[in-house]
């Protein structure tokens, strides 16, 4: 009896101890989550500063009698860029806050006016991290009617970055990739593709050096 | 007692692709709605977007690739018996044989090694031999159906979920040889470029038939790309379910189904167990290769992760849902699989649209979607967004799961069962109970 009263407290004091770290965990958690998200929207918020600006220039540079691409609402003033997004696959958790903070970004620019009158709807499809998908995806973002999109944004993966880049330099879109492979500095291959940053093999060669 | 759909007077009725005049009707209706679908024909365009449209064209299409893989799937799991989870390893299988084989040719641009050019990484022989499609999509078949058999001694070994585990392996196999060989398989993260689906008598510059730019056929019909390339796919899965159907009907087909039933039974009856085994997965992987070729060329470049065990789970799926062991109910699971997500995501776009309206369907599209917080739709138009509402993304898991709880608890028969019991229901009308 005495045993068992004795197994019992201790089972007591771990229940507790456990419930107790449980809650401080998932309070921990939701902080950093919190934290982390405002980070990657400042990051997203400068790189995307110079482009939104760049399309704005480009814009402004023609005059009044603006040459307008698919993707581009002359009348409405409104510009349509596209993310072809894993939002079900591996990458899911990860680039759906890249996501968000594109969009959040996207809504703080239009509510503060846009760039001269000019606002931005970003349209989002999910790849799932699939080839076939994401090629879809692509054809349905970069089709050459009112639905198309101006450019694309994100996109992640180096597979479907690598299986649509021909075809975006044929189409004349611009793809920013979510993706680090060497294949995106090549003249011919990466014509349409705006790498953000070194490739995986120069930051090899730079760690190693 | 005439047209009755059971009744059969005579074996070439009861062996008959397509024994019932209503079966026939039902086909050459398909076949027409098809053809007319993609061309666009003025009757349907009035019908709403997330079910018709041109733009459906390229999930269509990706779905018939596929649906040839799915052909052999019916053949080894459905028929046969014998479940495989490694589709997809003889899919890769035959789909490298298809670029090694067809692949753009020395002195190509497409397959210069840029990474040589950087000077980044040495890598070289990723050109293909250039060869026309009339060698590379059998060849494709026939290298798949090769290590199709090396495969099938296990299957003598051992069966059941046993052989499922043991066919996974493939797949990780597949995976790593991907990883390792380069040189065949292309960079790991980006795979190589497939050739282009032209029909050419050999490597002439002008293709005798050209499927990759807009044009005239026959001088008849203008065609764009996609319809040019969907009629040649759609084509291609007539003849491969028409050729399934007849092995599934045939002496061979016959002994596949003895085995599936039971093994030892038929060995007893005078059916060889290894040799039909052997059979089943020559046949079975000769689809999945032709189906891999074709999937690949038609994407154009695919990387290695491709291949993967999601691919041969869809196939489990396609099986499951459409019902096993009948070509008519891949061709239904396959449909039903591979468009069910697109048909959600655009049937949502649809309902955001509506909200804006007045009705029943504005109130209704209200309910189903939230829009930012403080709603509560459950399908939120956020893409992004983690938890619940979730996004029309998630949900397309949630349906995909719960459907295949549903059919293996209520309709094991799947997609074809439910037709049987309306086919059963209507032939005993107005007596049926």
């Amino acid at each position: 009896m005495k045993k068992i009263r004795y197994l019992l407290t201790i089972f007591l004091v771990f229940a507790m101890i456990a419930a107790s770290c449980g809650g401080d965990g998932d309070d921990d958690a939701a902080e950093e989550d919190e934290t982390s998200t405002e980070e990657t929207t400042d990051e997203a918020t400068e790189d995307e500063g110079d482009e939104a600006t760049d399309e704005g220039d480009e814009a402004t540079d023609e005059g009044a009698e603006v040459v307008t691409d698919f993707g581009v609402d002359a009348e409405n003033k409104v510009i349509k860029v596209g993310l072809n997004a894993d939002l079900s696959g591996p990458f899911a958790s990860l680039v759906s806050e890249i996501v968000a903070s594109q969009e959040v970004y996207w809504e703080v620019f239009n509510e503060a006016g846009g760039y001269e009158g000019w606002t931005v709807e970003p349209v989002v499809i999910d790849s799932g991290y699939q080839t076939d998908i994401g090629i879809q995806n692509y054809e349905e973002l970069a089709q050459e009617s009112e639905e198309g999109v101006l450019m694309i944004t994100e996109n992640t993966g180096s597979p479907i970055t690598s299986a649509i880049a021909q075809q975006a330099a044929e189409d004349n879109v611009l793809v920013i990739p979510l993706s680090w492979a060497s294949l995106w500095p090549d003249p011919e291959f990466g014509a349409a593709i705006l790498e953000k940053q070194t490739t995986y093999c120069i930051e090899s060669m730079n760690g190693i050096e | 007692m005439f047209r009755r759909p059971l009744l059969r007077t005579a074996y070439e009725q009861d062996a008959a692709i397509l024994p019932t005049v209503f079966q026939k009707v039902a086909m050459g209706l398909l076949l027409l709605g098809t053809v007319l679908t993609a061309l666009g024909a003025p009757v349907l365009q009035a019908i709403p977007d997330f079910f018709l449209g041109a733009t459906w064209l390229n999930p269509v299409s990706n779905m018939i690739t596929l649906g040839v893989a799915a052909l052999g799937f019916t053949i080894l799991v459905g028929v046969t018996g014998q479940v495989s989870i490694g589709h997809s390893f003889f899919m890769g299988v035959g789909a490298y044989m298809a670029v090694a084989l067809g692949g753009p040719g020395d002195g190509g641009t497409a397959c210069v090694p840029f990474h040589e050019e950087l000077g980044l990484l040495e890598e070289s022989g990723v050109c293909g031999l250039g060869l026309p499609i009339w060698i590379w999509l059998p060849a494709a078949g026939v290298a798949a159906a090769l290590v199709g058999m090396l495969v099938s001694p296990a299957a003598v070994r051992v069966r059941g979920l046993y052989l499922a585990i043991a066919t996974i392996g493939l797949v990780f196999i597949g995976l790593h040889l991907g990883r390792m060989l380069p040189e065949f398989a292309g960079d790991f993260e980006s795979g190589r470029t497939w050739p282009e689906l032209q029909i050419k008598l050999w490597k002439e510059e002008v293709p005798l038939i050209d499927m990759t730019s807009d044009g005239t056929w026959f001088g008849l019909i203008h065609l764009s790309e996609e319809q040019k390339q969907f009629f040649f796919l759609t084509a291609l899965f007539i003849i491969f379910a028409i050729a399934a159907k007849n092995i599934i009907r045939s002496r061979t087909g016959r002994a596949l189904a003895a085995i599936r039933d039971r093994d030892i039974a038929a060995e007893v009856m005078g059916v060889p167990e290894q040799k039909y085994k052997r059979i089943g997965f020559a046949i079975s992987s000769f689809y999945a290769g032709i189906g891999g070729a074709l999937f690949a060329s038609y994407n154009g470049r695919v990387a290695p992760v491709q291949w993967s065990l999601f691919l041969s789970v869809d196939f489990i799926a396609i099986l499951l849902i459409g019902g096993a062991g009948t070509i008519a109910g891949t061709i239904l699971g396959t449909m039903f699989v591979e468009l069910t997500p697109e048909v959600v995501k655009r049937f949502t776009d649809w309902l955001g649209d509506q909200v804006a309206g007045e009705g029943i369907v504005a109130t209704l599209a209200n309910v189903m979607l939230t829009e930012g917080s403080g709603d509560f739709g459950p399908i939120s138009l956020t893409p992004a967004s983690p938890g619940w509402p979730m996004s029309v993304f998630l949900w397309n898991f949630v349906i995909f799961g719960v459907l295949i709880v549903l059919f293996m608890i209520f309709e094991p028969l799947g997609l074809f069962g439910i037709w049987i019991r309306i086919r059963n229901y209507w032939k005993g009308w107005p007596f049926s109970y």
